[in-house]
């Protein structure tokens, strides 16, 4: 599976006097460790600890096991204060009690299963979860595609069933048919599931709550079927060029949930996008952006009440509250019941998503 | 010889008592805390734990089951023998296998079971997904592919069966090692337990003999040594064998009783000489008597020459001089009874200032100041006050001996502030600021062994308990000041004694009057004799009271005057048979006295005041009193008797 290695990307060995922020991610998004480490490093010094990311990377989500032990090794940190990860919701949720019984403060990203909520009182989600997603994406289908027949593919983890619920509850409750519910996983013969899928009925659009690479080919494959079919993916999926490669010609069918686009026309994220492309050379991606608000929302806990982790955990639950909410690329972060949501629906046009839907 | 044990001398009993509080917090709380860290934290790994494997196993046995069920419709669906709907049945249990119920405790697991459970998990979420699958081929038709599948299905729930019960038996032997780490901690921390509390034992006998030769057996003596002294035991003394705060409390105890043993010693010898002085007065009262009864007597005889008369007259001032001093010193000496009544000040500072003033010529003492004459009186005790002005006046005087003339004793009185003044000045040496501070705090004195360090004690208590206040102003080398201040006085004024009339008034004021007199003293019996046989009256003598009864047989008479000490049969005795024998004649009975403070020791209290005369008494007073008497008598119809007078 992936490849564990504490691999501190910025420095060898731990000074005393540093503050740690763990961040526990797949490979293929640690490189905005880059971007909130230089972002960090312009601010002014200010007289506290001097802050540093321990970056714990794998290629892939791994087991609950593995998870376990990257919450342990990363906990043990002397100087750790705060947690940002880990990537998907399996591992979050496998993590979860490892930080909150240290008191770790831990800023799950881009996760959204509900499950998460109940995982601890430290367990603190930056995205809204997949019953708001699932809402999201199914008021979609019906107001701006105007289904009336929706197939549901999810795969088979905490975040495709989290979010198979949250889209079955929306449907539901605007009178759409779900012909079918299918899940896969990574290694699942696509091709035999999709086939059998719209052999027992053609919807007006899938539905599909996984990651880019299965829901790329389960797009291509219902295209192959039923040409013109619309899919609509959730977050998860939102990792490009994957995506699309996947689809092949049926990525301009495809619609993906994001928090976040890079043609957002505000100051912080025309900044943010400016700062990625000067040190990863790239576009920033919806998960790049929710990751760096974590970051630097932790840096900036540090900042503010120095490198105690009972005093990071109150300034982060009173965001919003007794303190201003965090100005961050994605839109104001608080972690109160009642925040507000910023889901964006993309259109795939030539491999580049599109904002269609949301602000 | 058993080993004692000696305690460090150095340690204080505050210190002492919070090492004990800390030894039996330690002792209490150490339990506590040890059984805490000791069973409680493998009673909580216990409690997680075991509540993580029954999540953990209970919902892999679900989706098992689920997954099992699944299996057998998707063998029956590839043999082509199931049901209708059996494929959506299917479907719906493999779906329900595939995933977990709830979000699941694998941190609260060792490593182990935790790979176990994650292997069975990632197995049966493959199997979910071979099983749907599986219902796909055999939905588009695909027999030979579902039969493959079917058979790599089987192979993996044989995988799922065989990490089911790696994952079971590690779960089960988690738990029973925790269950036995339970069991060894609650085993050990009973013995551990047990030995704290024999060691606790053992330690208590220690504690006893710290805290009884510590605290227990000093406050056992101090608590003797008080009942002692509270008994009148002044020699009491108790034993200082430690450094610390009871051994000081017993050190100033052992101090205390040594001053109070030597006051009381110094205060019996002042009592002694009151006694002897009350004694001396009596027996320098009679001879002083005779003396100005024969003056009086001689400055009545019209043949006396003048030169005579002069000599007379001197001789009779010198008595009435010493009769006052010894009535003061009297006075003074027998303080009774506290009794207030309206006092006024410049009266007593004269008293005191007379008590006083044999000293002023001797030690070269000019007496100045000014009594305001228009002083309202005070309530308070007449003699305590003179005490008090004695004692300031004395103090005074004694600072003064210390300094080369010029020495000047200034006494002023005035009013002020609704409050009547008193000052006591003198130009001595002044009271040094550290010794003014304590000067009226007992024993303190600055005249070393001479002082008893009370009177300025005391002179300020009785000053404070009838409402006013004694104060000091002092500057060394410029002499001292003290101030009496008391409130003025709200009583009814006391009755002014009517002026004694003249004895030459009258010639024969006690024309028939029949006087009984009774003193065994010549020298004092024949001028009184004389006295009133020349107003008058006719006196019969007699020497005792035995003598007294004897004339009294058939001989009546108008006034008995009765010496109070006297041979054979005294004052009291006579009255005494009087009252036994012939009541009336008993109220007709005067007494004469050298000391009026010893009528009550003597049987005759209550007695009429106006019944009482003492010596030296004046002849014409003597006369007016007897005089007094008789109207008294008349008054009451002829019952002779001091009715309704004051008594004493």
């Amino acid at each position: 599976m992936g490849a564990l290695g504490l691999a501190a990307l910025l420095g060898c060995r731990p000074s005393p006097r540093e503050a740690l922020i763990g961040y526990a991610f797949p490979i293929a998004i640690t490189s905005n460790v880059l971007v909130a480490q230089d972002e960090i490093a312009s601010w002014p010094a200010a007289g506290r600890e001097p802050v540093r990311i321990i970056a714990d990377s794998v290629v892939q989500g791994d087991s609950p096991d593995r998870e376990v032990q990257r919450a342990g090794k990363l906990a043990a940190l002397p100087g750790l204060v705060v947690i940002v990860g880990h990537g998907g919701s399996r591992g979050s949720l496998a993590a979860a009690p490892v930080y909150n019984q240290a008191g770790i403060p831990q800023i799950v990203p881009n996760s959204t299963s509900r499950l998460l909520r109940k995982a601890g009182p430290w367990t603190l989600m930056l995205a809204p979860d997949d019953s708001i997603e699932g809402a999201f994406m199914g008021a979609f289908a019906v107001d701006r595609l105007h289904v009336r027949r929706a197939t549901i593919f999810y795969i088979n983890d905490e975040y495709g069933a989290g979010l198979r619920d949250g889209i079955v509850a929306a449907l539901a409750g605007r009178g759409v048919r779900i012909l079918d519910l299918v899940s896969f996983e990574t290694q699942s013969d696509m091709a035999t599931l999709v086939a059998a899928t719209l052999h027992r009925g053609v919807p007006d659009v899938l539905l599909v709550a996984g990651r880019q690479r299965e829901t790329g080919t389960i797009a291509r494959l219902a295209q192959q079927r039923v040409p013109g079919l619309r899919i609509v993916a959730g977050d998860g999926s939102l990792v490009l060029p994957t995506l699309a490669d996947n689809a092949g010609p049926a990525a301009d069918s495809v619609y993906v949930v994001a928090f976040w686009l890079p043609d957002a026309p505000d100051t912080l994220s025309r900044d943010f996008v400016a700062r990625f492309r000067r040190v990863v050379g790239r576009d920033p991606q919806s998960t790049d952006a929710m990751s760096h608000d974590a970051l630097l929302l932790a840096a900036t806990a540090i900042r503010a009440v120095g490198a105690k982790r009972a005093a990071i955990r109150e300034y982060l639950r009173a965001l919003g509250g007794s303190r201003p909410p965090f100005m961050g690329v994605t839109g104001s972060i608080t972690f109160m019941q009642d925040r507000p949501s910023r889901l964006v629906m993309a259109h795939l046009r030539h491999g580049v998503p599109v904002r269609v839907a949301g602000p | 010889m058993a080993p004692r044990f000696v305690f460090p001398r150095g340690i204080s009993l505050r210190t002492l008592l919070v090492l004990l509080v800390l030894v039996g917090s330690v002792f209490g709380g150490v339990p506590s805390l040890y059984l805490g860290f000791q069973v409680g934290s493998p009673a909580f790994t216990l409690g997680t734990g075991t509540e993580a494997i029954v999540a953990l196993l209970e919902d892999l046995d679900r989706r098992h089951g689920a997954l099992d069920r699944s299996l057998d419709i998707a063998r029956s669906l590839v043999a082509g023998t199931a049901t209708p709907g059996a494929k959506a049945q299917m479907a719906r249990l493999a779906a329900l296998g595939s995933v977990r119920a709830a979000p699941q405790p694998y941190a609260q697991v060792n490593p182990a079971l935790r790979v176990r459970l994650g292997r069975t998990d990632e197995a049966m979420s493959q199997l979910g997904n071979m099983l749907a699958e599986i219902g796909a081929m055999v939905e588009l038709h695909r027999s030979a592919d579902a039969h493959r599948r079917l058979l790599q299905a089987d192979s993996v729930h044989a995988v799922v069966d065989a990490e089911m019960e790696v994952a079971a038996s590690l779960g089960r032997a988690e738990l029973i090692d925790r269950v036995r780490n339970l069991e060894i901690a609650a085993r050990e921390a009973t013995q551990d337990t047990a030995l704290w509390l024999l060691a606790g034992a053992a330690l208590v006998p220690l504690l006893v003999l710290v805290v009884r030769r510590r605290i227990w057996q000093p406050l056992a003596n101090l608590e003797q040594g008080l009942t002692r002294v509270s008994d009148g035991d002044l020699t009491a003394q108790v034993p200082v064998s430690q450094v610390d705060e009871l051994s000081k409390l017993a050190e100033h105890f052992n101090a205390m009783t040594y001053v109070l043993r030597d006051r009381a010693e110094e205060q019996g010898r002042f009592a002694a000489a009151g006694e002897l002085l009350a004694g001396i007065a009596h027996e320098v009262n009679n001879p002083l008597m005779a003396i100005a009864a024969h003056a009086e007597l001689r400055l009545a005889d019209p043949g006396a020459s003048a030169e005579q008369r002069a000599e007379m007259q001197q001789i009779l001032r010198q008595a009435q001089r010493a009769t006052k001093l010894l009535r003061g010193l009297l006075r003074f000496v027998r303080a009774g009874e506290r009794l207030v009544a309206h006092v006024n000040l410049n009266e007593i500072v004269r008293a005191a200032l007379d008590l006083v003033s044999y000293r002023f010529g001797v030690d070269e003492i000019t007496v100045s100041g000014r009594l305001d004459q228009t002083l309202p009186p005070v309530d308070a005790d007449g003699n305590r006050l003179e005490q008090v002005m004695v004692n300031l006046l004395s103090n005074a005087l004694d600072a003064l001996r210390s300094v080369r003339p010029p020495r000047v004793l200034t006494v002023d009185s005035w009013l002020e502030a609704e409050r009547v003044h008193v000052a006591v000045q003198d130009n001595g040496p002044g009271i040094a600021p550290e010794i003014a501070e304590r000067l009226f705090r007992p024993f303190a004195t600055t005249k070393g062994r001479r002082g008893t360090g009370l009177g300025l004690y005391i002179s300020r208590q009785l000053v404070r308990e009838v409402g006013g206040d004694l104060s000091v102003t002092s500057q060394p080398g410029a002499g001292a000041r003290f101030l009496v201040t008391m409130p003025i006085g709200t009583l009814a004024p006391t009755p002014t004694p009517e002026p004694v009339v003249p004895a030459a008034a009258a010639t024969h004021p006690l024309a028939g009057v029949r006087v009984l007199l009774v003193d065994d003293e010549e020298p004092i019996r024949r001028p009184i004799a004389r006295f009133l046989a020349r107003r008058g009256a006719v006196v019969i003598e007699a020497g005792d009271g035995e003598e007294a009864l004897e004339r009294l047989n058939g001989e009546p008479v108008d006034v008995i005057l009765a010496d109070l000490r006297m041979p054979r049969l005294d004052g009291p005795g006579l009255h005494a048979r009087l009252q036994a024998t012939q009541p009336a004649l008993a109220d007709r009975m005067l007494f004469l006295s050298g000391d009026i403070t010893q009528l009550a020791g003597r049987g005759l209290a209550p007695l009429p005041r106006e019944r009482l005369l003492v010596k030296p008494v004046e002849l014409s007073e003597l006369q007016h009193r007897i005089e007094e008497f008789l109207k008294g008598m008349r008054g009451a119809g002829g019952e002779r008797g001091g009715k309704g007078g004051e008594t004493c």
